[in-house]
């Protein structure tokens, strides 16, 4: 896709352009009167290469064409993320408002920090070119779609009791000894997926089916803490409670519980039990206020 | 940030560069320098070497210290630098001053070509070489302002060449990535077209301040008798002889640099180079004017030598008006000598000082001058001329003082009375008013009714040469032609005589400076009017007014160049061309590795049996789709080995050996070869298939 953005803008030219043209012009003075006509000569190959170093940027900057490679799908607020971008030609990759650049030809690694909770579909861009004699750097803002979207997760908060519904929520966190949240009635054993808690590997079945076995539990959701997380909008008020949300739901999780968290997505409302940090975090970025009309 | 913190931090050394092309082309341009300011005698050519040698030292010891600087040495060589400006200093002040450009450049190139070696051996960072790719600049510029010829655009063309990588290597470093070549050639090619344009575009360089003129002598020798006319192409104190077209009479073998100017001979002009001029305006460069007129020969009536005035001491030497002039404008020519000849100092109009490198010149009664010495390749001497430039009309309302009886009597002089030639002039002139109304008939009758040839027979003993000329075939060449205006205008009792010298020539506008060539030697008339002296009038040829446009002078000269080019050899070189282009193209296509050319002949061989391949196809799955299509026979190679061959070579351990994979592209090849046979199967199948 061919990313739209401002014009090209030169990065600080106006001590070059004007020392490159008080210098051709006291050399073509110079070289006028001196008679010498090689020195004029000489003088108009250096101006073709002060007007192309100093030109040639734009024109190269405008020309060059990038994309968004590849993504991840989530990342936390305040947390970079890595994208890859791809370029048509060698320039200088930076975030808009963000500090770090990265330069290069091909797939390049940027560092995106995202700011704000929620998902990120597009990135600005600002690319930047030398070309072809290095002499100033020319730069043009691009936006360009990411290849999937970036769902951004806030960062945790305190804490926050007011989101536990019902029950008593100090008694699952005072609990004395953490329970694994998977741990409740045994239901059955399944293949081994990356993640699963090394306890729960069942050697029996291993040995029985020749390959890596965990059990498999359940217990009903009546004895789950609830937490409904109901955000006041979808501006800093929504994502610092959106903040506090998460860190109630780390903090239950970490006393060894699965939560079923209630949220309004853009689609509707929706409930359902979180297991780990990182359903967590995945429900909380994509919370909102209400749901889209 | 105060100041201090500010120069801290601009004087703050950079990352270190490890781009070795950008590092290398730093080299180069400053070695390009270097070596184009020895080519301009501006450095003597051991230091130039010794200066490249140390430049190339330097690079190397800064580029493997990059990541390690050396305080000890940047004390050194910044005490070698202010010893240098301490030398530069203590120089220019030995000689007449700033003024004297001659005097400092020498110099400045030495200083220049220092700093820069110095600067070789501390240039870790980016910057520090592109200060080095800057100052190549600066000894460029101080051989440029030297350059004379044509020949300084080999050193203009490889320091471009230079500039060209060196700048595209620092975007590559910049960019952190290897430079485009494409992005690169298309910046040159920009270049070129902005570079050729400001050419264009730019006014012709011209001499605008009176500062202490060139004046060299090259290969100089005595002459036997000074004020006398001597030294030739063929030898310096060889005497000048009048026509005498076998032997060695005069630069390019022009008959008309001799005491007397026999009109009945012309010697064979070439495209010898015989100097150089860089002059206000193109005129005639006179080297010779005659008074006296025999009927065959021009002769000077003061060549004896008792009419010649010596002038002694240094430059300047005032010359001064020989015959009264009206006041003119003023004309500074620097003539560069690029053989020997005689020792006539040519100048433009009437010379009034003269900037030369030898203790005495002689000059004669009417403006003529002479050398005591010889004058070699190499020479340079500056004639400042004072030129009356009357404006359209002017002529024909001239006043003034006229010539004194002697003169007009010397300057109207004929053998014999030309009864059919001043009846002829009197026809021509019947409408004419005034001098100068006479002139430009006459002119332009001998432009409607004579003709001009080189190849044309002796003239008989004893002819006169304005006689045979107007009343013979009309048919001649410029002393014949230009001495039949002469002496029509003496039967009309109008003051005319000879001159001899050169037009202008090409003018070259790169180098501004007028090449005057063998065959641009001339003969024309001069004609005297009173308020303005001596004007020059050509019955021969149309000379330019004013300097041409570089624009009309290039595209004169490429077209020219163009024509001369020879064509086999051209042809032969850019076939070479052609074929290397060729070659480096089809080596950047060339895969990387067998396994990867068998790889694209099967792709090729599936493609030419209908099987496009897909992307997310192996190369095995290819070969399978082959065989299936186009079975091999008993013996041939099936397109499946091939594939397992390749996939075992590129991902199976250590590969395939020499002769392995000299067989594999065979098997590929074969495969390729009974791809394309299957059509011609099919065709003939179904042309059977009736029967």
């Amino acid at each position: 896709m061919s990313p739209t953005g401002r014009g090209p803008r030169p990065e600080r030219a106006a001590g070059p352009l004007a020392g490159s043209l008080v210098a051709l012009g006291l050399w073509a003075l110079v070289a006028h009167n001196s008679g010498s006509g090689w020195m004029q000569a000489l003088g108009c190959l250096l101006a073709g290469f002060v007007a192309v170093g100093l030109l040639g940027p734009a024109l190269a900057v405008t020309r060059v064409r990038v994309r968004a490679e590849s993504n991840p799908a989530e990342a936390t607020e305040g947390q970079p993320a890595s994208v890859l971008v791809r370029t048509s030609a060698p320039v200088r990759v930076r975030v808009a408002h963000d500090g770090g650049a990265t330069a290069g030809s091909g797939v390049l690694a940027i560092e995106v920090v995202a700011q704000r909770r929620g998902p990120v579909e597009h990135l600005d861009l600002e690319l930047s070119s030398a070309a072809p004699f290095g002499l100033v750097w020319w730069r043009r803002r691009v936006r360009i779609p990411l290849a999937r979207p970036l769902w951004v997760a806030p960062a945790p908060g305190a804490f926050d009791p007011s989101f536990v519904v019902g029950g008593a929520p100090g008694a699952a966190l005072d609990s004395p000894r953490p329970r694994d949240g998977r741990v409740g009635e045994p239901r059955g054993v399944r293949p081994y997926v990356p993640g699963d808690p090394r306890p729960l590997v069942h050697w029996p079945a291993t040995a029985h089916r020749g390959e890596l076995m965990v059990r498999e539990t359940e217990r009903p959701e009546a004895a789950l803490p609830r937490v409904r997380v109901a955000l006041p909008d979808d501006g800093p008020a929504g994502d610092e409670a959106a903040r506090r949300a998460l860190g109630t739901l780390l903090a239950l999780l970490a006393s060894g519980s699965a939560v079923v968290v209630s949220t309004i997505e853009r689609d509707g409302a929706r409930t359902g039990p979180v297991y780990d940090p990182s359903d967590a975090r995945r429900r909380m970025a994509r919370a909102v206020a209400r749901p889209s009309p | 940030m105060s100041v201090v913190e500010r120069i801290r931090a601009a004087n703050a050394p950079g990352p270190p560069e490890h781009s070795v092309a950008l590092r290398v082309a730093a080299t180069w341009t400053v070695g390009v320098g270097v070596a184009a300011c020895a080519a301009q005698g501006e450095l003597a050519p051991s230091s130039a070497l010794v200066a490249i040698g140390a430049l190339v030292v330097g690079s190397v010891v800064s580029h493997r210290r990059r990541t390690r600087p050396m305080p000890l040495l940047k004390l050194v060589l910044a005490i070698v630098a202010v010893v240098a400006f301490w030398w530069f200093f203590f120089q220019i002040s030995r000689a007449d001053g700033v003024s004297n450009l001659g005097a400092v450049e020498g110099p400045l190139a030495v200083l220049f070509t220092w700093i820069q070696v110095t600067h070789a051996f501390d240039t870790p960072a980016r910057r520090d070489l592109a200060f080095s790719l800057v100052g190549s600049v600066t000894l460029m510029a101080v051989a440029a302002a030297q350059a004379l010829d044509m020949g300084f655009a080999l050193f203009v063309a490889a320091w471009a060449a230079g500039m060209l990588v060196g700048l595209g290597a620092m975007w590559g470093s910049m960019s952190a990535s290897r430079p485009r070549v494409t992005t690169v050639a298309l910046g040159a090619l920009m270049l070129v077209v902005v570079g050729v344009g400001c050419l264009l575009a730019l006014p012709a360089p011209s001499v605008s301040s009176r500062l202490v003129f060139p004046s060299t002598l090259g290969g100089d020798v005595a002459l036997a008798s000074p004020a006398g006319l001597e030294g030739t192409a063929g030898g310096a104190t060889l005497p000048v002889r009048a026509g005498s077209p076998g032997g060695p009479s005069a630069v390019g073998g022009y008959l008309g640099f001799a005491g007397p100017l026999d009109t009945a001979l012309r010697g064979s002009l070439g495209d010898q180079l015989v100097f150089r001029v860089r002059a206000t305006r193109p005129t005639f460069w006179v080297a010779e004017t005659f008074d006296e007129w025999n009927g065959q020969s021009w002769l000077e009536t003061g060549r004896s030598g008792l009419q010649w005035r010596s002038l002694s001491g240094s430059s300047p030497f005032g010359v001064g008006p020989g015959v009264a002039v009206g006041a003119g404008t003023e004309d500074i020519q620097t003539f560069y000598l690029a053989q020997a000849g005689p020792n006539l100092v040519f100048h433009a109009d009437v010379a009034d000082q003269v900037w030369f490198p030898a203790p005495r010149l002689f000059v004669d009664r009417d403006g003529n001058i002479r050398s005591g010495t010889s004058m070699g390749p190499g020479s340079i001497y500056t004639v400042v001329s004072s030129v009356a430039t009357p404006g359209p009309g002017a002529l024909a309302r001239a006043s003034g003082p006229p010539l004194d009886a002697a003169d007009l009597t010397r300057f109207t002089q004929l053998p014999h009375p030309y009864p059919r030639v001043a009846a002829l002039a009197r026809r021509i002139t019947a409408r004419a008013a005034t001098t100068e109304a006479k002139v430009l008939a006459l002119e332009a009758w001998m432009g409607r009714h004579t003709r001009y040839t080189t190849d044309i027979p002796p003239l008989p003993r004893g002819a006169d040469t304005v006689d045979e000329f107007l009343f013979g075939n009309r048919r001649g060449f410029c002393e014949q032609i230009s001495t039949s205006l002469a002496v029509m205008l003496r039967t009309l009792g109008i003051p005319a005589r000879e001159a001899t010298g050169y037009v202008p020539g090409q003018y070259n506008p790169i180098t501004d400076l007028y090449d005057i060539e063998a065959k641009d030697a001339h003969a024309w008339v001069q004609v005297w009017f009173p308020g303005f002296g001596w004007q020059s009038f050509d019955p021969t040829a149309d000379v330019a007014p004013v300097n041409p446009s570089p624009a009309a002078t290039i595209g004169h000269d490429v077209l020219g160049a163009l024509r001369r080019i020879p064509l086999v050899p051209s042809v032969l070189v850019a076939g070479a061309l052609a074929m290397l282009a060729a070659s480096l193209l089809a080596r950047r296509r060339r895969p990387p590795t067998p396994a990867a050319a068998a790889g694209r002949t099967l792709e090729r061989a599936a493609r030419r049996a209908g099987l496009e391949p897909k992307d997310t196809e192996s190369l095995a799955r290819i070969g399978a789709r082959l065989d299936a299509a186009v079975p091999p026979a008993r013996g041939e190679p099936s397109a499946s080995g091939v594939a397992a061959a390749a996939e075992r070579d590129a991902f199976g351990g250590p590969g395939l050996g020499l002769l392995a994979r000299a067989g594999l592209a065979r098997e590929a090849r074969a495969v390729l070869r009974r791809a394309g046979r299957r059509p011609r199967r099919r065709a003939g199948a179904r042309a059977r298939s009736p029967r």
